[in-house]
């Protein structure tokens, strides 16, 4: 009796294990290269930042592993903001007649943005006016090739790896005194807070754009071979014209992005695609 | 009895100073380097209320060991520096860029004044600052409040000591640090009267 309940009971921790194992690899489904038609690994996204933790940006992090090559993939969910420009501003108020401009110089900014549209817009639309929101939806989320991610690790060194393509991706804007419409969780987070402190959503009087960029580093063995063993404490992504940091500066005045389980994801993820 | 009140003691007070030992010394960072296997320490950033330099920020300092590498480390915070048109990647970049040769002065207790200088070019980390009512979904923050764009930066500069310069800085007590880049000033004062700051942080990397 004796025997067969401590077999049974190395049989449940064996499993037990083997299951606690597997379950700490978790993978998209098999993937295939468009390019190569090569079938590839890609570990579940996790995540890394998330708002209400105070960091400025969403991200996630996965690791790939197609052939013999490693990847670092990076997605983050950003912001920007742009003004609209002066240029059309200008333009739409020499479209205007008589009448119209003199309502429109005692409107108020919000009110005076909607006319400033509509003239744009007209009956055919305005070609900048168009080209501007073309370059808001497809070249305002925008990482050129050889833009940078700088990692900082627990050692206080960085260590820099180089995109090897450019990434574009489809943007959604807001336009200026709109209310950005939110979903799920964050929209019933922000309800909550604002009805807290009695406040108004504030809107932006600028374009927002948001969207998600995901990003391929590859790895070469230096990096493999630190990154398998560091914790990382912050991520900072080169963009077109700005950076995108996944951290936060507490208030001993050190960057930080996650509690001390999360700065080891990117090397258990890298530890399953090994 | 006696002797077991004795033992008592002994152990209390070899457990107390050792406790009081290991309290002193605080790390960022007390681990081996990924790149080089070297042991590398960094003291937390340590700071003095009085630490700030009117209209160009606080700075902390830290002590520095990578192999048998000394350093002083000094981060510079800046403060927040608002532009009214979009900041490029170059504005974020030349916020706060201090160059090689830069000096730091301090003032030590015996009114001498010793000076170490700036060993590479730095480019501070400049970020855009998301308004503490921003929330978030999983599409990005909803709305950006206030007109203008914040940049929060920071600069961390580590001071390279040889043997000489070690022990001239744990010799004795300082009062103020003056960080001199670009031809400006930064002032940054631990106070009116020289403390062991400075001392305490490189004895912890001694």
């Amino acid at each position: 009796m004796k025997k067969l309940f401590i077999t049974l009971l190395t049989a449940t921790v064996f499993f037990g294990m083997q299951f606690a194992n597997a379950a700490s690899c978790k993978y998209q489904e098999q993937s295939v290269d468009p390019v190569t038609n090569e079938k590839y690994r890609q570990t579940a996204w996790d995540k890394v930042a998330s708002g209400y933790s105070g960091t400025k940006n969403v991200g996630s992090i996965s690791a790939i592993a197609k052939g013999d090559e490693r990847y670092l993939a990076v997605k983050i969910g950003v912001a920007d903001f742009y003004p609209f420009p002066d240029e059309l501003r200008q333009e739409a108020v020499s479209l205007m007649d008589e009448k119209t401009l003199e309502k429109y110089e005692k409107m108020g900014t919000a009110k005076r943005f909607r006319t400033e549209v509509e003239h744009l817009e007209g009956p055919i639309e305005n070609q900048d006016y168009r080209d501007f929101l073309d370059f808001l939806l497809g070249e305002s989320l925008l990482i050129p090739k050889g833009s940078t991610l700088e990692l900082r690790l627990d050692d206080q060194s960085t260590l820099v790896l180089t995109t090897e393509e450019r990434i574009r991706e489809r943007a959604n804007y807001t336009e200026p005194f709109e209310e950005k419409k939110m979903r799920g969780f964050g929209a019933l987070m922000a309800s909550v807070a604002a009805s807290a402190v009695g406040a108004e959503i504030t809107v932006s009087a600028e374009y927002m754009v948001d969207g998600y960029m995901s990003i391929l580093y590859p790895l070469n063995a230096k990096a493999l071979d630190q990154l398998s063993r560091a914790a990382v404490t912050s991520l900072r992504v080169e963009a077109r014209d700005r950076y995108y940091t996944l951290g936060k500066r507490n208030s001993r005045y050190e960057t930080v992005i996650w509690s001390k389980k999360s700065n080891l994801k990117i090397r258990n993820a890298l530890k399953c695609v090994e | 009895m006696k002797k077991l009140i004795a033992i008592s003691i002994a152990i209390f007070l070899g457990f107390g100073s050792t406790v009081s030992n290991a309290a002193k010394c605080k790390w960022l960072a007390d681990t081996v380097s990924y790149s080089t296997g070297e042991p590398v320490r960094w003291t937390r950033w340590v700071r003095n209320r009085a630490f700030y330099s009117l209209g160009k920020g606080y700075a902390a300092i830290a002590g520095i060991s990578e192999g048998e590498q000394k350093y002083l480390g000094l981060q510079v915070i800046a403060p927040y520096r608002i532009m009214t048109t979009r900041p490029t990647k170059e504005d974020l970049d030349a916020t706060f860029a201090i160059p090689a040769g830069s000096t730091l002065s301090i003032l030590m207790a015996d009114d001498s004044i010793f000076e170490l200088v700036v060993p590479e070019d730095i480019i501070g980390d400049a970020s855009l600052k998301v308004e503490e009512d921003d929330m978030f979904d999983d599409s990005g923050p909803k709305a950006k409040s206030g007109g203008g764009y914040t940049i929060e930066s920071y600069a961390i500069i580590k001071f390279p000591l040889d043997a000489a310069a070690f022990t001239s800085l744990t010799a004795q007590k300082a009062s103020d640090l003056r960080l001199t880049a670009n031809g400006v000033d930064y002032d940054f004062s631990f106070g009116k009267k020289p403390v062991d700051k400075i001392q305490k942080v490189l004895a912890c990397v001694a």
